[in-house]
C-alpha cells in the first residue's frame, strides 16, 4: 500500500513538473517574440517586399504566414477575410510564405504577378476557392489556375508576362528565414503584433486582433 | 523469498521512473519546443511509451512477470536507438535510412557538451533500463 502511494505520487511529481517547465518555456517564448515586434518594425514579421493591406490607424500588424496549396489555410482563410474587413482601418494585414509544398511556388509566383495588377486578394480568393481542383494529393494540376485565373479579373496576358519574368526566390527564402528565426513550421500562423495566435477560432482571433487594438 | 521482492520493485520504480522521464522529455521536445521527431525517433517512441504503463501496472499490482514483457519492448528500442546513434557519428551514412517525415534523422536539434544528443538520450534511457532489468533476472 505504501509503495502504491509512492508510484502514483511520483507520477503526479513528474506530470506537475512537466506542465510547469512546459508553461515556463512557452512563456519566454512568447515574450521574446513579442519583443522581437516591439524592437523591431519590420522583420522577422514584416518585409518591404510583403503585401500588405490596411490603413493601420491603430498600429495592429497581422501576420499571416500562409502557403496558397495548405488546405487549413484555405479552410481558415473565411475567418481571417471576416475580421480584417472589420478592421481594415485600424490594422495592418501582412501575409509571408512558407511555401512547403511541390506547387506552393507557382501559386506564389501567380499571387505575385496578380499583385501586379493590384488583384491580389481576388486571385488569392480564386487559388483557395479551387484549390480542391488544382491541388489534389495523388494528382496535383497546378496548371489549371490558368484556366480559373479570368474569374480574377484579371488582365491574362499581362499575367502571363509578368509570371514569366517575375522573381520570387529573394522573398521566399527572407520568409523562410523570418519564419525559422520565429520558429514557425507550419502554415497557417497568425501573429498580432507579435502575439501568436493559439487557437484556429474565430472568437480567438477576434479577440486576439481586439485586444491589440483596445489596449 | 521476500528480499528479492523489494530489491525488484525498487529497480521497476526506477526503470519506470526513466521510462516516464524519457516519455515526457520526447514530448517536451516535440509538442513544446516544436522539434519535429524524425522517423527514428517515432520508432524509439514506440517502444519506450508502453513501458511506463508496463512498468506502473505492474508497480500497481505487482507480480513476476513483467520481466518478459519489458526487455521485448526494450531490447527492440535499444536497437533502433544503437542505430539512430551510429547515424548521428556518421558511423553509419545516412542514405541507408530514407526519412520519409521530411527531416532527417541525423538533425541534430540539440548538442550538449558536444556528445549528448537527443538519439544519445534515448540510448542512455533504454540502456539504463535494459541493465536495470537484465541485473535482476540474474538474481
Amino acid at each position: 500500500m505504501k509503495n502504491k502511494k509512492i508510484v502514483l505520487f511520483a507520477s503526479g511529481l513528474l506530470l506537475l513538473a512537466f506542465i510547469i517547465v512546459a508553461n515556463f518555456y512557452q512563456k519566454s517564448i512568447d515574450t521574446k517574440t513579442e519583443q522581437l515586434a516591439i524592437n523591431n518594425e519590420g522583420a522577422p514579421f514584416v518585409r518591404e517586399h510583403s503585401p500588405s493591406f490596411g490603413e493601420n490607424k491603430n498600429k495592429v500588424t497581422i501576420t499571416e504566414f500562409l502557403d496558397p496549396e495548405c488546405e487549413s489555410c484555405s479552410a481558415f482563410h473565411p475567418v481571417i477575410k471576416e475580421v480584417f474587413n472589420d478592421y481594415k482601418v485600424e490594422t495592418k494585414l501582412v501575409y509571408r510564405y512558407l511555401a512547403n509544398h511541390n506547387n506552393s511556388k507557382f501559386a506564389v509566383k501567380l499571387l505575385e504577378a496578380a499583385r501586379l495588377q493590384n488583384k491580389y486578394n481576388e486571385t488569392l480568393e480564386i487559388i483557395f476557392k479551387y484549390q480542391p481542383q488544382w491541388a489534389q494529393h495523388h494528382n496535383p494540376m497546378p496548371e489549371l489556375l490558368w484556366t480559373f485565373l479570368p474569374q480574377a479579373g484579371l488582365d491574362m496576358a499581362k499575367l502571363r508576362a509578368d509570371f514569366e519574368t517575375i522573381n520570387v526566390d529573394t522573398m521566399l527564402q527572407l520568409d523562410r528565414q523570418d519564419a525559422i528565426q520565429l520558429g514557425v513550421t507550419g502554415t497557417p500562423t497568425f501573429y498580432v503584433n507579435g502575439k501568436i495566435l493559439k487557437d484556429y477560432t474565430k472568437k480567438a482571433l477576434y479577440d486576439l486582433v481586439e485586444s491589440e487594438i483596445y489596449k | 523469498m521476500e528480499l528479492k521482492k523489494t530489491i525488484s520493485t525498487g529497480v521497476i520504480f526506477l526503470c519506470f521512473l526513466i521510462a516516464s522521464i524519457a516519455t515526457l522529455g520526447s514530448l517536451f521536445f516535440s509538442e513544446i519546443m516544436n522539434f519535429i521527431p524524425c522517423s527514428m525517433c517515432w520508432y524509439q517512441r514506440i517502444f519506450m511509451y508502453p513501458l511506463v504503463l508496463i512498468f506502473l501496472v505492474n508497480l500497481l499490482y505487482p507480480d513476476d512477470k513483467v520481466f518478459k514483457y519489458a526487455i521485448t519492448l526494450v531490447t527492440v528500442g535499444l536497437l533502433f536507438s544503437i542505430y539512430h546513434n551510429l547515424l548521428m557519428f556518421d558511423i553509419i551514412p545516412e542514405s541507408i535510412v530514407p526519412c520519409v517525415s521530411g527531416v532527417p534523422c541525423s538533425t541534430e536539434y540539440i548538442n550538449w557538451f558536444g556528445f549528448i544528443t537527443i538519439p544519445f538520450l534515448s540510448f542512455i534511457a533504454y540502456f539504463m533500463i535494459f541493465i536495470l532489468l537484465v541485473s535482476q533476472k540474474g538474481k
